[in-house]
């Protein structure tokens, strides 16, 4: 298995949990074109 | 950015890189009037199983899952060539160009030495977690995942105040700090 994210590959598992603690599931968007911007406040 | 794309048949999902937790990027979210799902990645997670080592980041993840576009550090909205990019694919599908620019791979001792800073950090030894991160710093030059949190911890009011200041993190940049 390599690591990281590749073009024209499945993008790789994550589960995250948002600002009201809810856990999300990045798989769970699947059916829609998604966009991930991740960014910081710093 | 998500008003500029009402009607458009997609989810925009952002991803929080702070060590420190939920409560730094709410502010900027609530002040935004964010309608999107915010995340927070607080044990710089996607660093490992992505591979990058700045942001802000971009990845175009089309309706199976498969990502079709990728770019870690400088994406950014405002400018005219990420626009076209990410309007083209919302409208045709389309991406042209570079698909993936920016993936790097990280020093597994980076990554080592951040968790065991963020351990520290979270137990109250603030000068603990910032000469791990210090450590990581100096293995790792170009993370500016790890330089940031490191500044960030160290100045925080350059941070978390009115704005971020960023001729002041050039400055720190200049003198190599």
């Amino acid at each position: 298995m390599t690591t990281g994210s590749a073009v024209n590959e499945t993008l790789p598992a994550a589960v995250l949990p948002s600002l009201d603690g809810t856990m999300v599931d990045f798989a769970s968007f699947r059916g829609k074109k998604l966009i991930i911007f991740m960014w910081a406040s710093w | 950015m998500v008003e500029q794309y009402a009607g458009s048949d997609f989810e925009l999902l952002a991803v929080a890189v702070d060590a420190q937790g939920a409560d730094k990027p709410r502010p900027f979210m609530e002040q935004a009037g964010a309608t999107f799902t915010c995340v927070v990645d607080a044990e710089n997670l996607l660093s490992k199983t992505f591979g990058f080592k700045a942001v802000p980041n971009g990845i175009l993840v089309d309706e199976n899952g498969i990502v079709v576009h990728q770019k870690f550090g400088g994406f950014d909205i405002r400018k005219p060539e990420t626009r076209e990019l990410v309007d083209a694919w919302l409208t045709s599908g389309a991406t042209a160009g570079a698909e993936s620019t920016g993936r790097a791979e990280v020093d597994p001792r980076v990554h080592v030495l951040f968790d065991e800073g963020l351990a520290l950090l979270r137990s109250g030894d603030t000068d603990g977690a910032r000469a791990k991160w210090r450590e990581a710093s100096v293995i790792d030059p170009d993370n500016y995942v790890v330089h940031k949190q490191l500044w960030s911890i160290e100045n925080p009011e350059r941070f978390y105040g009115e704005k971020v200041d960023m001729d002041w993190q050039k400055q720190q940049l200049a003198q190599g700090l």
